[in-house]
């Protein structure tokens, strides 16, 4: 069975704070490298910030993790979007580039309203 | 029926009145207004802006002053420091003449505490005047309020009968303060009883009621007390703003005749300005010549000499600029600055070879005023003198710093005094000073100030409005918190005004009659000086030139003195500008003392860049500016690859070609626009302007025109000449955002003569010129102390201070291996005065070398030479090498000096007892011996020349830790940098580091809880800085630290923008070289980590999005500031992204995403932090 965890939050800036402390309970759990936490930390802060700044704005950020073989795959997910409406947006490609310097693999999801989600996977403690 | 201000304090009553000019002509204007007045305090500063706003704005101007007046204007002490006020308005020219000359003797002849007038002075000069008689403070209402009604009375006559009829009237005001209701009606009766009409008028401070809380910081920044002080000075009223008719005549019911008559006062008061004139002085001329002709004269003259050979073209040149001069009506100003530069040049005085566009005109070439050949290096004459735009020309001149006032004084001379004079120049409360300003006014906490000003940019013309739309940080404060809200609000409302008035550093007024017939006076300190600034004394079509005094002139004489005593004979004017050493000298960044070329950032430009001639070092000074900064790594790239250099047509080849394609001076956008579309010379240049100075309307205009040309205008067009129209646009787009930054080529050419002069010397005749720098910075042991770093790092020798060799300078003199050194002077020993120096070096060069300190005593010992001049002397180490100790000299020094003034004594009564003459001189003779005592230690030895001279000279006790000291990224010298900087380093602050040196100085202070705190003057060898150690790092380390010790010292770098910097110390640890060379060669635990890991671990890294193609000016600009934050570049179209290697790690993130603004978008930089 997977073992899924999901926590809501609204989707403002400051509740990147409990999405990280979150992280670091499941990363915690999961046995995670310290260097690895900190770097998930920053990656979280990194995503809400793209998910936040895309045409669609979301009312809600979603973070679901589970692990498998592969290691601990973390994914936030835009909810509640409203419709597409011009603003700062910020550039999914170089939020990508600094994504995938942080985790072992980051993709991001996207539609014609921007990206709505953020598909981490992290190594586990060897 | 109307009325008019005719009491009226604008900004110019300093840190007084807040009516700023402009918004009071749109509150005039709202209150259906007509006419106004001015009357600052003391002072005519405003007056020609006040009467230019006004005119722009249809209200008619009134001239006038609010003098102070006392009985005796001679009378300088204490008890005479009362003075009255009284309002003087000028009714015509006359008027004006009157009291510009009543203001100017009240600074010049009469100031005391205030500049006073006296009613004699008044009665001689009263013509032309209207008299109001002021407010409280003016001396009829003190007479009524002392209920002297028979003073007052005669006074009131005596006034009248000295104006005439019509010309005195008493002032009634009203702002609701006691004192004046009770003069009010003492007033009006003395009105009816002498016949002297009233008129009303209010004491205007600021614009609107509002405003009095404005007005009350004001004064409080002006008397350097809070709003909390209860003893502060402060107005009584809030009424003191610019009131409408209908205010003023509910004010004097019964009296609205009073009202009235204020606007009939006003319209009687006519002074017209004409702007139009151009009062140049003239020249007086030899017999049988005009000016013109002794012009044409000495150009031909020098035309022979500058181009001996065929001078066609620059016949053609001269003719063309002598008939424009002669047009202009500019002859006598040409001949004006001839005269004084010969003067200058044949009295040995250094003169620069030009700055500014005037070195664009071949007849100051000619005429050896600049000393750039303009048809040589593409100069333009338009750029300086433009036919199609009357403008005063502008030759500013560099002269040796030390005898810019000779050539001053020789002006003087030959004008006369009174028609020679330096100009004002106002301090104006700057967007992060008015913050200051006004937070210390409202008792707000430094640090919560602190954090305001610094939230706005360090940018030049920065305005509290720009801060707030560009600084988030500066909004979000605003926003959210009242108390910044309220500072913001007070500051914005004084923001600009001036502050405080000085003289201009280089601004000399020349007139044809007396200074006083054309402007007032006024004296700071001990100069004299207009009371209107720069700009005014333009408009008013006088004559001002810059005198500038440059040190670096001076170093060059002084080297090429010191040169002149080895036989060797250098004319400055012919220091090759083409010497191969010279220019690998500065490709390797050592470019300490070359003017213009030595700043830290400027040397790794220079390293990249790599200039091999003078127009590489005319871009190098160009583009090593905000804003060019941005073209640096295309000019380099197109020097080193010349073949990937680009032009959007090919016609912009032959213009863009030096500056390897990019756009570097203002002469190029001058070039482009007539060579491409066919501008004339004077169009291009008002082209030019329009775009420095953004004026949009302009420049879709002359963009249309110089892409599709004008018909009416003779403009064919770029499109005609074979430009496709989409390139001609982007051109003209280019040259728009380029212009406002672009620099003056003429300018930088000048400049980029003198780096190349000073560099000749530094790198053919190295002791002399560094000796001449240090000399150029006596009084300075910071700077000093860093070239003697310098010297002794590039193996010039710097010897100790010799009583046989040392002059009162620094000196060259050759040392023991008899190679050339620099001989420290004795003028940098504490307690030798310049006549003891005097009589020491005659008594040598008379006498020959001293033998010992005996010698020395009776020779020269004596009133100049005291005992506490030899002993200074000889802690400085000037009788080391004289066969005897420093210890032993100390021994015998003041016994040697008692013998010589016995024996002076004898000398004396032997003149007059003659039964003394049988006595043998020999047995008067002390024994001179010296006692055999150890020599100090050596740490004393050198603690005593530091104590004398202020540097440590024979040798550094630092020495030993040279090693160690020189691996530390920051030390003095970098702070000293950072304090020169236009932004003082600000974004530094904060940053940890480690700094090393000696504990020269330690004490502790109590804080307000009672904790003790820990001040450190750490000193290493270039210079000092003051470490702060909080109580609880004092408390670790108060045990341990001692003067003299040789410390380590890790902390942050506080930096202010009004004070030296500082470190705020974290720990402490012994200096010593072999642990100190661990620790920064291989700093605990010892990092193994690989790069990634390292970069994994920052806890801020800078994410930079490039193409390819941008690499190489990418790596340049992170090599600029090296440091430990990780960059990672993402390269889109390749799909990676790379970790730059550890020498592209930078700084602060924060400062290299500024610096790359220029080549990469906001949104292709990201830092990131943990």
């Amino acid at each position: 069975m997977k073992r899924e965890a999901v926590l809501t939050v609204p989707a403002t800036e400051e509740w990147a704070l409990v999405l990280r402390m979150a992280a670091s309970g499941v990363g915690a759990l999961y046995d995670l490298a310290l260097d690895v936490m900190d770097d998930l930390g920053v990656a979280i802060d990194e995503s809400l910030d793209l998910l936040t700044h895309q045409p669609a704005r979301p009312g809600q950020v979603e973070m679901s993790s589970f692990a498998d073989e592969e290691g601990l795959h973390v994914c936030l997910t835009a909810r509640d979007r409203a419709p597409a409406a011009p603003g700062e947006d910020m550039d999914p490609e170089i939020a990508e580039a600094i994504l995938n310097t942080l985790v072992t693999h980051a993709e991001l999801e996207r539609d014609a309203s921007g990206v709505y989600g953020v598909r981490m996977t992290l190594p586990r403690k060897e | 029926m109307a009325f008019a201000h005719l009491h009226l304090h604008t900004e110019y009553s300093l840190l007084d009145g807040a009516c700023r000019i402009k918004p009071l002509m749109k509150r005039l204007k709202d209150l259906g207004l007509d006419a106004c007045a001015v009357t600052d305090h003391g002072v005519l500063y405003g007056a020609i802006d006040f009467y230019t706003a006004c005119k722009e704005n249809g209200i008619h101007p009134v001239i006038g002053c609010e003098v102070y007046i006392c009985q005796d204007m001679d009378e300088k002490r204490a008890l005479t420091k009362e003075y009255s006020h009284l309002i003087l308005l000028c009714e015509n020219e006359t008027g004006y003449k009157n009291l510009m000359f009543l203001v100017s003797e009240a600074f010049t002849r009469g100031y005391y505490y205030k500049p006073r007038i006296d009613y004699r002075l008044l009665k001689a000069h009263h013509e032309g005047l209207i008299c109001l008689s002021a407010c409280l403070s003016g001396d009829l209402p003190k007479m009524l309020l002392d209920e002297r009604y028979n003073d007052a009375e005669k006074y009131v006559r005596d006034m009248a009968e000295t104006f005439g009829p019509d010309h005195y009237y008493i002032e009634i005001m009203d702002h609701g303060i006691p004192e004046e209701k009770t003069v009010l009606p003492r007033l009006i009766e003395m009105s009816e009883k002498t016949g002297i009409p009233l008129v009303a008028t209010n004491d205007c401070h600021y614009e609107q009621k509002k405003d009095a809380d404005a007005q009350e910081v004001l004064m409080c920044i002006q008397t350097g007390k809070t709003l909390e002080d209860d003893a502060r000075m402060r107005m009584t009223t809030r009424e003191l703003y610019v009131k409408s008719e209908a205010e003023m005549k509910q004010l004097f019911p019964g009296h609205e005749d009073a009202v009235e008559r204020a606007h009939e006062i006003a319209m009687r008061c006519q002074v017209e300005f004409d702007f139009s004139r151009v009062h140049l002085p003239r020249f007086d001329v030899p017999e049988g010549e005009t000016s013109a002709s002794m012009l044409r004269r000495l150009c031909e003259e020098g035309l022979r000499q500058r181009y001996p050979g065929d001078d066609r073209e620059a016949r053609e040149r001269l003719n063309y600029e002598l008939s424009v001069i002669e047009k202009m009506g500019y002859v006598d100003y040409f001949l004006i600055v001839w005269d004084f530069i010969k003067y200058a040049k044949d009295h040995g005085i250094m003169v620069g070879p030009g700055r500014g566009s005037g070195a664009g005109s071949i007849v100051a070439y000619c005429l050896n005023i600049t000393m750039l050949d303009p048809l040589k290096y593409n100069l333009l004459f338009e750029r300086f003198l433009n036919p199609e735009r009357v403008s005063m020309p502008d030759i500013d001149v560099d002269f040796c710093y030390e005898r810019r006032q000779e050539v001053i004084d020789y002006v003087a001379r030959k004008y006369g005094a009174d028609h020679v004079c330096q100009i004002i120049t106002f301090g104006t409360m700057a967007a992060r000073g008015v913050i200051r300003d006004v937070g210390r006014v409202l008792g707000y906490s430094y640090a919560e100030v602190d954090q305001v000003a610094k939230a706005v940019p360090m940018a030049l013309d920065m305005t509290l409005e720009k801060a707030m739309s560009q600084s988030k940080d500066l909004r979000d404060m605003y926003e959210n918190d009242p108390r910044i809200t309220r500072l913001i609000d007070t500051a914005m409302t004084l923001e600009g005004m001036p502050r405080h008035a000085s003289t201009h550093a280089a601004g000399v007024l020349i007139t044809r009659d007396p200074v006083t017939q054309y402007v007032p006076l006024q004296r700071n300190d001990d100069v004299i000086t207009t009371q209107y600034p720069m700009g005014v004394i333009e408009k008013l079509g006088l004559l001002k030139m810059d005198f500038l005094g440059l040190r670096t002139l001076t170093v060059i004489r002084d080297t090429l003195d010191m040169l002149k005593k080895r036989g060797i004979d250098l004319d400055p004017e012919k220091i090759p500008l083409d010497d191969e050493a010279v220019f690998d000298m500065i490709c390797d960044g050592d470019t300490d003392g070359v003017f213009q070329l030595e700043g830290g950032g400027m040397r790794t430009f220079l390293t990249n860049m790599r200039p091999r001639n003078f127009e590489d070092i005319i871009a190098a000074i160009s583009l090593y500016r905000p804003g060019p900064m941005e073209s640096i790594p295309r000019y380099i790239r197109g020097k080193q690859h010349p073949e990937t250099v680009q032009y959007k047509t090919p016609l912009l080849g032959p213009i863009l070609d030096v500056t390897y394609g990019c756009m570097v001076y203002q002469e190029q956008v001058m070039q482009i626009v007539r060579d491409l579309a066919g501008y004339s010379y004077g169009r291009s240049d008002l082209v030019r302007r329009a775009m420095a100075k953004k004026k949009k309307d302009v420049m879709a205009k002359e963009r249309e025109i110089f892409v599709n040309g004008s018909e009416k205008d003779h403009i064919p067009g770029a499109v005609r000449n074979g430009v496709p129209a989409d390139v001609a646009e982007s051109i003209f787009d280019e040259m728009t955002a380029f212009a406002s930054y672009a620099f003056n080529k003429p300018h930088a050419a000048c400049y980029a003569v003198v780096a190349l002069r000073t560099g000749y010397l530094k790198c053919h005749y190295p002791a002399e010129f560094m000796a001449a720098m240090m000399n150029s910075f006596t009084g300075n042991t910071g700077k000093v102390a860093g070239y003697i770093y310098y010297c002794r790092q590039h193996n010039i020798p710097i010897l100790p201070p010799s009583i046989n060799s040392s002059l009162r300078q620094f000196t060259v003199d050759l040392d023991a291996k008899g190679n050339p050194g620099i001989r420290f002077g004795m003028g940098g020993v504490k307690n030798v005065g310049d006549k003891a120096i005097d009589t020491i070096v005659r008594e040598r060069e008379a006498g020959g070398p001293y033998r010992d300190i005996f010698d020395f005593c009776r020779r020269v010992a004596g009133e100049d030479v005291n005992k506490r001049a030899v002993e200074s002397l000889i802690k400085a180490g000037c009788f080391d090498g004289l066969g005897a100790r420093r210890v032993q000299c100390m021994a015998v020094y003041e016994s040697a000096i008692d013998a010589q003034t016995n024996q002076k004594k004898q000398n004396v009564t032997g003149q007059v007892s003659l039964f003394d003459l049988g006595q043998p001189a020999e047995s008067m003779r002390m024994e001179e011996t010296y006692p055999d005592l150890p020599e100090y230690p050596l740490k004393e030895l050198l603690s005593q020349e530091k104590e004398m001279t202020g540097i440590y000279c024979s040798a550094h006790p630092l020495d030993e830790f040279a090693e160690t000291l020189n691996r530390l990224p920051v030390n003095t010298a970098y702070l000293q940098e950072l304090a020169e900087r236009e932004d003082k380093g600000i974004a530094q602050d904060g940053r940890r580091v480690a700094m090393g040196g000696l504990i020269a100085e330690t004490h502790s202070k109590a804080t307000k809880k009672g904790a003790l705190m820990g001040f450190i003057t750490l000193e290493d060898q270039t210079g000092q800085v003051e470490c702060l150690l909080f109580p609880r790092v004092y408390e670790q380390y108060s045990h341990m630290i001692y003067e003299d010790m040789p410390a380590l010292l890790t902390g942050r770098l506080s930096i202010r923008e009004d004070e030296d910097p500082k470190l705020i110390v974290d720990t402490i640890e012994p200096l010593t070289a072999g642990q100190a060379a661990a620790k920064t060669e291989a700093p605990p635990p010892p990092d193994t980590r690989t790069d990634a890991e390292r970069a994994k671990d920052a806890p801020v890294k800078l994410y930079l999005r490039i193409k390819r193609e941008q690499m190489d000016g990418v790596q340049w600009i992170l090599g600029l500031d090296k440091g430990d934050t990780p960059v990672y570049i993402n390269l889109p179209e390749e799909k990676i992204t790379l970790l730059c290697p550890r020498e592209l790690w930078v700084r602060e993130a924060e400062e290299t995403c500024r610096d790359l603004e220029s080549m990469l978008d906001k949104a292709d930089m990201k830092v990131v932090r943990k």
